[in-house]
């Protein structure tokens, strides 16, 4: 069963990865941080 | 350096802001699965029941499903039709809801399940680049379907274990105490050690555990409805790629096997090829197994056709792949086969002139033939559909159970020639059954 634990460990991985997206210095692992963003962000809002 | 900071900061919000466009655009669409598409059964449906009404937990989630139960008035057997058990192999699906729309039973009853796993529909297949919908053109227009995943949702059930063990269920101990028969050769469900994945796939899991997952306590509601309204024959439709073994198959408990074996010697009256295999008692939590051995008055099967849609060697996703069934990669992959076959029986033959024996003469990749035609879901639904009147026929024959009746339900030739959309319904006249949870 899905716990508030589980979706509290995913909003903590979207924090951290939008704090690297801000953090990191070149370009390309910025958009790389962007992207995992995206499937993190659907999971967080129970959509896929 | 602050200018470099600020660079950065800016670079950050705008990929941010791209991400969140992304994000918005692709949670809409996949949202949007979440709505059940209208289905308009025949006018001789009498009751809709939710599964919820057999294991409480289940009512208000995602995972609860209705079942169309058409009762004759006359007695008689029961008859279970089920489609969407994997909601990613479209003929199962349509197969069932073709049933729905045009059933009438003249003894009996049948109890109608065409979204097992309806929290399967909500999705597609993840990293498959699969097509979210597929399209039937019927008398009222194009009816769009849901084209969904093999397994739950992953949002109703996560994260999955890296090796998941299937449940043993409530049922097997107190069955073997009453029929001790039933345990010769026979392990009893459960325990077997499976990939992560399967622990989304109801077809692994039966009977399920009323307090387990919520994908094992949908298999326990329906072992649970399936026990108490004594189903007599089910019929589950599934749906294979052209690489699998198992395809064009009537796959029966042992119990169904004179049944299934009578069936298909009928069918071949009707030209359709198919044949039967007995469901195997170390492969566990199947329908055709599990039903079974968790209720000893049910004949349970299970139907595969061929879907170049699923396979693993299929080229890009196309609407044509799974509507039509053609898919150019397997035809090319039929001429490697052809050529690779062609190349061992020439080896073969220069090694038995040397008087030695070849070690192979042939090789198979697929096991059905891909025409350049393609096989469409037409032909798809109408060997489903057959097969179950069939079959209905192969139980009356035998006598295996209380009679059952079923009328109203097309002939194979008359699908082929008319197309299965010519005998779907559509929202006109009687208020569509899904509409209800289309409002909520
Ligand atoms: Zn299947």
């Amino acid at each position: 069963m899905i716990t508030w634990l589980y979706v509290l460990i995913v909003a903590w991985l979207v924090y951290l990865t939008i704090y690297n997206l801000y953090k990191e210095e070149k370009p390309m692992d910025q958009v790389t941080c962007a992207m995992v963003t995206i499937p993190l962000l659907l999971r967080l809002f129970g959509i896929k | 350096m602050m200018k470099a900071l600020k660079d950065r900061t800016i670079r950050a919000s705008i990929f941010l802001g791209l991400a969140l466009i992304v994000a918005a655009v692709a949670g809409y669409r996949f949202r949007a699965q979440w709505v059940d598409e209208p289905l308009y059964p025949s006018p001789h449906l009498t009751e809709v029941r939710m599964l919820s009404e057999y294991h409480a937990p289940l009512e208000g989630t995602p995972m609860d499903t209705e079942l169309y139960i058409f009762d004759s008035g006359e007695p008689g057997g029961t008859v279970l039709i089920c489609g969407g058990n994997h909601p990613n192999e479209p003929a199962g699906y349509l197969a069932a809801v073709f049933i729905l729309e045009n059933l009438r039973m003249t003894e009996g009853r049948a109890i109608v399940m065409p979204r097992m796993n309806r929290g399967a529909f909500l999705h597609t297949e993840s990293q498959e680049a699969q097509l979210p919908n597929f399209f039937i053109p019927t008398a009222h227009g194009e009816r769009r379907f849901r084209h969904g995943s093999r397994v739950t949702n992953p949002v109703l059930q996560w994260p999955d274990p890296t090796v998941y063990v299937n449940p043993r269920g409530p049922f097997w101990d107190e069955i073997v105490a009453e029929h001790p028969e039933i345990a010769e050769g026979n392990p009893g469900p459960g325990r077997q050690t499976l990939a992560g994945v399967d622990s989304r796939n109801v077809n692994r899991m039966f009977p399920g555990d009323p307090r387990g997952t919520i994908t094992e306590q949908l298999a326990y509601a329906i072992v649970t409805m399936i026990r108490e309204e004594e189903v007599d024959l089910a019929v589950d439709y599934h749906e294979a790629s052209p690489e699998y073994p198992t395809n064009n198959v009537i796959v029966a408990h042992e119990r169904a096997a004179d049944v299934a074996t009578w069936a298909e010697l009928l069918l071949s009256g009707d030209g359709v090829a198919i044949s039967t295999d007995t469901s195997a008692m170390h492969l566990r939590g199947l329908t055709h197994r599990e039903w079974g051995d968790a209720y000893m008055g049910i004949r349970p099967v299970l139907l595969e056709a061929p879907n170049v849609a699923q396979g693993r060697l299929k080229g890009r996703s196309t609407p044509e792949q799974i509507v039509e069934g053609l898919d150019m990669a397997y035809v090319r992959v039929q001429m490697i086969q052809k050529r690779l076959n062609e190349r061992l029986a020439e080896r073969a033959r220069r090694l038995e002139e040397r008087g030695r024996i070849p070690r192979e003469r042939t090789r198979r990749i697929l096991y059905v033939n891909i025409p350049e035609t393609g096989i469409h879901i037409d032909v798809r639904v109408a060997r489903h559909v057959q097969t179950t009147a069939r079959l209905v026929e192969a139980y009356n024959d035998q006598m295996a159970g209380p009679p059952i009746g079923i009328a109203d339900i097309p002939h194979y030739d008359e699908i082929i020639e008319n197309g299965s959309g010519h005998y779907l319904h559509g929202p006109e006249g009687e208020p569509p059954a899904g509409a209800a949870r289309e409002e909520e």
